[in-house]
């Protein structure tokens, strides 16, 4: 192979990346030819570690370096109560809140009619069997997927079944973001925050 | 760049980019028309729940000469439809009927039957009274406006004679005892299914709600007409579009 040939095919890999077309990868592909040689090199080396040493967590789907990950091993956390969420991403934007202390379950996609049950449907059977392992009783499911009709569409799948197990099922609260103005809510935002609204303690 | 303001339906959603949508609207003034709303994903972001699918919303969009994708500018809504989201069943009719016009339309030729169409049917799978019934009106009505309307009432082999007991998705129609040798992959129509089509087909969307048939017969002719369909529009998956 050529030096063309190496670098169009850094190029042709550069351009599997999400959101990046030809000539965003062209521009990649020049700036790794003009970095350092150990910089590049730690580059490759992440892409590699991250494909040989990371693992989904067999219990929770999450990523890990061990069979299981930190948060489903730690004692701290409350093994009764499981939040579910549709990416690994939205997992850690959870975490960095620092309110939930408890267990997760991350579907890697949705159970939609619009998405024709792909994705999060091997995960939600993984969900199942967490909710009816009687040695370790949950007693909270807390739904976390996406305030959008595939998120929503999950969600009531998910609620029709796990139900029958008698566990409680609660979904995150939906209305308007903190630090906007009402007067720019759309009206299907505003009728999900006077539902979900709550009562005010002096 | 020209100017594009209607009233739309939005059909479906996509994830674009690292904040967008790839949006799929069916218009009033256009017909089924695509564009990317900018950001729709991010959480404080201009449209807010206004690009689901369902939503009846009134469109205001730039268009460019060499791209076919349309840049949304501003979307208000009309309806949201909002009660379709809170049932797994509504969820469901509701996305088929919205993938039915997507499939069975051609981009931008505008066609306000199919527009009045599909928000009505929407508004009775709302109002839940017989969502069943409703889905398979849809899909009659649906077929008569793309142009695919089948012959119920006279063989369709070119006898010219009544009745019929097979259905051919070939010839598009009901075909007589003589016929029916001539497809052999034509199936069988009971008279009770036959007779509910004929009603149906003769009445409009909202009246043809008057009728009670049978489970029995909505089982049959939904599946009949989502054969016919997946026959019309070549899908390969019987029944899903």
């Amino acid at each position: 192979m050529d030096h063309k040939g190496v670098f169009e095919a850094l190029i042709e890999q550069l351009m599997q990346l999400p959101g990046v077309g030809r000539k965003t990868a062209e521009r990649f592909a020049f700036f790794i030819l003009k970095m350092p040689s150990e910089s590049a090199k730690k580059i490759a080396t992440a892409i590699i570690d991250t494909k040989e040493k990371l693992f989904f967590c067999r219990v929770c789907n999450n990523m890990t370096e061990e069979e299981t990950c930190r948060i489903c091993q730690s004692s701290a956390r409350d093994h009764q109560k499981i939040l579910v969420v549709e990416e690994a991403n939205t997992l850690a934007a959870i975490e960095k809140s620092g309110e939930y202390k408890g267990l997760y379950h991350v579907l890697h996609g949705t159970c939609s009619p619009l998405t024709d049950h792909e994705g999060g449907n091997a995960a939600v059977k993984g969900l199942i069997e967490r909710v009816r392992n009687e040695s370790n009783p949950i007693l909270e499911v807390i739904l976390a997927t996406s305030p959008n009709i595939d998120g929503e569409a999950t969600a009531l799948y998910i609620t029709r079944l796990i139900k029958p197990f008698g566990v409680k099922v609660t979904r995150i609260a939906c209305g308007v973001p903190a630090g906007s103005d009402i007067e720019y809510a759309d009206e299907v935002t505003l009728v999900k925050s006077l539902e979900g609204r709550r009562e005010v303690y002096s | 760049m020209s100017h594009l303001s209607t009233e739309a339906l939005v059909l479906s959603t996509l994830r674009l980019g690292e904040a967008d949508k790839l949006i799929t609207f069916f218009t009033l003034t256009r017909g089924k028309i695509a564009g990317v709303a900018k950001g729709a994903r991010r959480f404080k972001n201009r449209f807010g729940a206004a690009l689901e699918p369902f939503t009846q919303c009134h469109l205001v969009a730039f268009e460019k000469t060499q791209n076919k994708l349309v840049r949304i500018n501003q979307v208000d809504i009309l309806h949201s439809f909002q009660k379709l989201r809170d049932d797994w069943d509504t969820i469901e009719l509701g996305t088929q009927m919205a993938r039915l016009v997507l499939r069975m339309t051609p981009e931008e030729q505008p066609h306000p039957a199919i527009y009045h169409l599909l928000q009505e049917a929407l508004a009775f799978l709302e109002t839940g009274l017989d969502r069943s019934l409703s889905f398979i009106l849809f899909m009659v009505k649906l077929i008569e406006e793309c142009g695919f309307q089948p012959q119920w009432t006279i063989c369709s082999g070119g006898t010219g004679h009544g009745g019929g007991t097979t259905f051919s998705h070939r010839e598009g129609g009901i075909l007589c005892d003589r016929c029916a040798t001539r497809d052999a992959a034509s199936v069988g129509i009971s008279a009770d299914a036959l007779q509910f089509l004929q009603t149906v087909s003769a009445a409009d969307f909202r009246s043809g709600h008057s009728q009670s048939p049978s489970i029995l017969v909505k089982r049959e002719v939904e599946t009949l007409l989502r054969d016919y369909i997946t026959y019309m529009i070549g899908s390969k998956k019987r029944g899903r579009w």
